[in-house]
């Protein structure tokens, strides 16, 4: 009976084991949701080492590679060792490297099984913070060089990158940073050259209101110093700056540059519609991923202090905001693959359903629950990156970090003692605040 | 048609799955030049080492020295700069240097900051518990006559699946009495890479 029951041809009986296969694979577990969740309740709770633990768990396959290195990466940065997180980063960049180019296999798994049968590569964005990172736990490291290598990878990253996934690049800051690096190796106009081009990409994203203020002393500062004074008038006219920062105060001065993440990425849950259709009473579903809307998470302010001076940080990018137009733009194609499964997925049964109905049932059950969104994407990075410049006499100083609430509440304080500030010299603080607010759920 | 469709995916998927099994390992020649990825390598390392430390032996300032001082002179090989795009191994490269000049037998080579550093411990150590007749004293160390430094610079130029990548490598050998750039050397490589349209 059994073997009656089989003899229904190779092609059905491989569409079959196709979809079977799909399914088996994905309905047992669920999207990569739970997962990012679980990760992003271990950073709440501070506790980056527990989050490592559930991520080594939950390593997932081949397919997911990229992202675990990505996340791990991370993790290992939040719990302060920079040198591990930047082998995990390179490893992903190296993979990345490869697996860029289109893989037949993984766009046919990806047109009959779902999306998150593909490697995952990152969005363009996370693409390029892989160098953002990697650079930051360089300067962390105060490894300058391997720093000024990383900004040179981004720059020719960047240049890969089309017109419109520049505008999702997270361009804007990965040129200030660079610019930051130039200064620091002493290259004051290639530094300058990072700055102007640091300007024209947050320009292009929201006008002369999305330069943050600090690069925009730092455009005057420097186009100063190169005798530049057409530019030095332009920048002035434009920011709106009635006395030119003085260089001279600096001379002598020592710089500590404060780094911030605040928050975390939002996490992609999954969409789906499910109908049930036809003559024969066939389960149609097509699932998608989306960001839930931002919950109300306070507009947060950053007070940098260090003894009697005092700086507000300014906003570098704007994650959550980046991810979610990052998502909007690739929706198009996200909803053409899910259709153009829907096509593939039917045929199939139908192909089955000729020979048996009862076999025709079971494969379209197994194309439903192998329908999943692909809600991958890098959950440890922070929601927000603010920047500090403070310029100091060289000596020995407490700085304070306050993270303000509406109307100036400071939610949070930290220290950081014993900054020594050299003359001339640059001292990086970088840390990230969760806040009580990340994790959301569905 | 879609039957067929269905045939050859299903057969593509089962030779991915046998062919994604096995790790293959081959051991080849240190010297064999075998380029994967056009990043800079052992073989880049060691050609232009050797390319340049010939170089650097066939010129001018090598037989004035002798005229003049009369003796071979001393080296020690400074910072060479990293400053490329790629996170290049600057110590394999400055040991592939140190090989070619030692072995030339021409020049008289002086241990570097960190060498010397964990050296003169020891002798501090020697000092204190090595038997007299054969305990090394302080202060006898050669000095160096001139110092290399350098840098490693690219330009990469990429167009989709093609790129060019132009390697520069600059040396100067300078006189730590006078400050006298003594000799100049240029390398330069170009790598022309073309990377694969698709994967399995």
């Amino acid at each position: 009976m059994i073997f009656k029951r089989l003899a229904i041809g190779w092609p059905s009986l491989l569409s079959l084991l196709l979809v079977l296969a799909g399914g088996g694979i994905t309905a047992g577990c669920a999207t990569y949701t739970e997962t990012s969740r679980s990760l992003q309740e271990r950073l709440v709770a501070g506790e980056p080492e527990q989050a490592l633990q559930i991520l080594e768990k939950r390593a997932g396959g081949r397919e997911d590679r990229v992202l675990y290195l990505l996340n791990k990466g991370m993790l290992l940065r939040l719990a302060g060792d920079f040198a591990a997180s930047n082998q995990v980063l390179e490893e992903a960049k190296e993979l990345i490297d490869r697996l860029v180019v289109i893989s037949i296999s993984e766009q046919t798994a990806a047109l009959s099984v779902n999306d998150a049968k593909r490697s995952y590569i990152g969005d363009p964005y996370e693409r390029i913070l892989l160098h953002l990172y990697k650079t930051l736990n360089y300067l962390a490291l105060a490894d300058y060089v391997a720093a000024r290598v990383e900004i040179l990878q981004a720059d020719l990253a960047l240049g890969q990158l089309s017109e419109q996934e520049r505008k999702l690049g997270a361009e804007g800051i990965m040129r200030y940073l660079s610019g930051l690096v130039f200064e620091q190796t002493g290259e004051r106009s290639d530094a300058l050259i990072a700055y102007r081009k640091a300007f024209a990409a947050y320009h292009s994203t929201g006008g002369v209101a999305a330069i943050p203020r600090s690069l925009q002393l730092d455009l005057l500062r420097l186009a100063r110093r190169q005798g530049l004074d057409d530019e030095v008038r332009r920048y002035r006219d434009l920011f709106g700056v009635e006395s030119l920062p003085d260089d001279r105060t600096r001379q002598g001065r020592g710089e500590v540059t404060v780094i911030l993440g605040t928050g975390l990425a939002p996490v992609r849950q999954e969409q789906s519609i499910n109908v049930l259709a036809g003559s024969n009473a066939r389960w149609y579903r097509v699932a998608t991923p989306f960001y839930p809307p931002r919950r109300a998470a306070p507009e947060v302010e950053i007070r940098v202090v260090a003894n009697d001076e005092e700086v507000m940080a300014v906003l570098g990018e704007d994650l959550d905001n980046l991810a979610r137009r990052a998502l909007e733009a690739a929706m198009p194609g996200i909803t053409g693959r899910a259709l153009a499964r829907l096509v593939v997925k039917g045929s199939a049964i139908r192909e089955v359903e000729k020979n048996d109905q009862l076999l025709g049932i079971m494969a379209n059950i197994a194309a439903v629950a192998s329908e999943r969104a692909d809600t991958r994407s890098w959950v440890t990075l922070p929601a927000r990156l603010h920047f500090a410049r403070l310029y100091l006499p060289p000596g020995r100083y407490e700085i304070r970090v306050e993270w303000l609430g509406s109307g100036g509440r400071v939610l949070m304080s930290r220290v950081y003692q014993g900054v020594e500030v050299q003359p001339e010299g640059v001292v990086y603080i970088q840390d990230h605040w969760i806040g009580p607010w990340a994790v959301e759920r569905g | 048609m879609i039957r067929t469709i269905f045939y050859h995916t299903g057969l593509l998927l089962a030779v991915l799955l046998i062919a994604a099994c096995s790790t293959k390992v081959e051991r080849i020649e240190p010297d064999q030049v075998r380029d994967l990825s056009g990043n800079w390598n052992d073989t880049d390392s060691r050609l232009v080492s050797e390319e340049m430390v010939q170089d650097l032996l066939a010129q001018p300032w090598l037989g004035q020295h002798i005229r003049t001082q009369g003796g071979q002179p001393a080296v020690i090989v400074g910072e060479i700069r990293n400053l490329s795009h790629e996170h290049i191994n600057m110590r394999t490269f400055v040991a592939d240097i140190q090989r070619a000049l030692i072995n030339s037998g021409r020049v008289d080579f002086v241990a570097s900051r960190d060498e010397r550093d964990e050296i003169r411990e020891e002798r501090r150590d020697q000092d204190l518990h090595a038997r007299e007749d054969t305990r090394k004293a302080m202060g006898r160390e050669l000095g160096a006559d001139y110092m290399l430094q350098g840098t490693i610079n690219t330009i990469i130029d990429v167009e989709g699946r093609q790129q060019v990548r132009y390697y520069q490598v600059d040396l100067t050998l300078i006189s730590l009495a006078d400050n006298r750039i003594v000799w100049i050397g240029q390398k330069k490589i170009k790598k022309f890479v073309t990377r694969p349209g698709v994967r399995s």
